[in-house]
């Protein structure tokens, strides 16, 4: 079964038909309320699904089934996630959602009408990360921080270097995964591969989740995707204190813009990486430059 | 002889729907306690652990017997392509000996189980299995009477119809 096949089971049958015979490398798929069902595809271009030459117009039923489809109508038990504005399916994938939301005291507590949803496939990317997991993994392990603009494969690159860390160098890893985007848990077995020593800990707040690692599992190496608060920071120090290396992940283009904001300031004067793995694109291609820290 | 034997055959006869009736609604007494005590069961599973529709649904059918299992059994998950939960909940519901009032709820139970927060569900399962409970009370403490009325009705009407034909 193909990804787009797999992420296909949450849509309706009408909708899942159509969307066969669109397109076979759709990366997303847009359902929007009383506008044309449309794919994004792996180039990044979004195309209006057709049917007998005709645009389809998405329903609110349509949004409906597919919640009921992914929760297996169990809305309670994904409610937490929903409220999150996505929801980790079967296969790695995810439901993003957007639309009315319910608060209370500042807080989400619910969806009251649903407007979009966006079913991004999971398409596991394999075998890109080896000579950067020969610089974390080769010898002693060094804390890396992996560094680049949305959407040049961040999380990718986590994903591998952790399957990598694990495989081919036995090391016992904790993820703290809070929003369930690198090992994709579902019912306790990651969707994506992480590897056979990878411990993950899943919707849990990230600084929270880093120090429960540390306590819990006695890893020897922690792994976070996206750095967004100083709290991460804070338990990333603890963790650093306590001589477990670090894997990361944050926005930025480069180290000098890095140092330029306050949140990430703090990170490189507490030396907490040893080095940073930038993520270029470059013609098309990415490419991964490994670049040493100096000490603050 | 022949005659003796004609008016146990009428009384027979007029007693007989009678009987039928009282041991239906008998059983139909039992069933909406067995219903009560199967969403209170529910909602107890639920608030506790908070599990899925198929975990629910499975422990249900277990821990249930008669038409009441078959009716969880028939929710299938795994065909909600085809037809949503609600849909199977409604088709489902036809094979149970429910009616007025109680069919009602039941359906209603049915749009707000697997839509709704946890909250919303229990209490709606503990309502609705508050109310079964009611009703198969009360309709249970005015049964002897109807009992009593339809065997003295039958009897009765046996009775007439003897002294009429023979």
């Amino acid at each position: 079964m193909t990804p787009l096949e797999q992420a296909a089971i949450f849509l309706p049958a009408r909708l899942r038909n159509a969307v066969f015979s669109t397109c076979k490398d759709a990366e997303e798929l847009h359902l929007r309320v009383g506008r044309s069902f449309s794919i994004t595809t792996r180039e990044g271009t979004e195309r209006t699904v057709l049917s007998d030459g005709q645009p389809m117009t998405v329903s609110a039923d349509d949004l409906r089934k597919v919640v009921e489809l992914a929760t297996c109508a169990s809305y309670h038990a994904a409610a937490q996630r929903l409220c999150q504005g996505f929801l980790p399916l079967k296969g790695g994938h995810r439901l993003g959602l957007a639309g009315t939301m319910s608060v209370q005291k500042g807080e989400i507590i619910g969806i009251q009408h649903l407007s979009s949803l966006c079913l991004r496939i999971a398409h596991p990317i394999m075998g890109i990360g080896e000579a950067v997991g020969q610089s974390v993994f080769g010898g002693e392990i060094t804390s890396t921080l992996l560094l680049s603009p949305p959407g040049l494969g961040k999380t990718t690159l986590l994903r591998e270097l952790l399957r990598i860390g694990s495989q081919t160098y036995g090391v016992r890893i904790g993820l703290a995964d809070e929003r369930g985007e690198v090992a994709a848990l579902w019912n306790g077995v990651p969707q994506m591969d992480v590897g056979p020593t990878t411990d993950v800990l899943d919707g849990c707040p990230k600084a929270e989740g880093l120090l429960l690692l540390l306590r819990s599992m006695s890893p020897q190496l922690l792994a976070v995707d996206e750095i967004t608060a100083a709290e991460d920071i804070t338990a990333l120090s603890m963790a650093a204190n306590c001589g477990v290396p670090l894997l990361a992940t944050a926005h930025g283009k480069s180290m000098e813009e890095l140092r330029h904001r306050p949140l990430y300031c703090r990170l490189l004067e507490e030396n907490l990486f040893r080095q940073v793995v930038l993520i270029q694109r470059k013609s098309g291609q990415r490419h991964y430059c490994v670049e040493e820290i100096h000490l603050a | 002889m022949r005659k003796v034997l004609g008016a146990i055959l009428l009384l027979s006869g007029f007693l007989f729907p009678a009987v039928v009736h009282i041991r239906e609604r008998k059983r139909q007494l039992q069933f909406l306690e067995e219903v009560a005590l199967s969403l209170e069961a529910l909602r107890r599973h639920l608030m506790l652990n908070g599990c899925t529709m198929e975990v629910l649904l499975e422990e249900a059918e277990n821990a249930s017997s008669g038409v009441l299992q078959a009716f969880y059994h028939s929710i299938q998950l795994d065909r909600l392509d085809e037809q949503s939960f609600q849909v199977q909940w409604k088709n489902a519901c036809k094979q149970l000996p429910l009616e007025g009032e109680t069919e009602r709820l039941f359906l209603q139970l049915g749009q707000i189980l697997g839509q709704y927060d946890l909250e919303e569900q229990c209490n709606s399962l503990h309502s609705v299995a508050l109310r079964f409970h009611d009703i198969s009370q009360r309709e249970g403490e005015q049964f002897p009477q109807e009992q009593k009325l339809w065997l003295t009705l039958s009897a009765s009407a046996g009775m007439l119809a003897v002294i009429l034909l023979l």
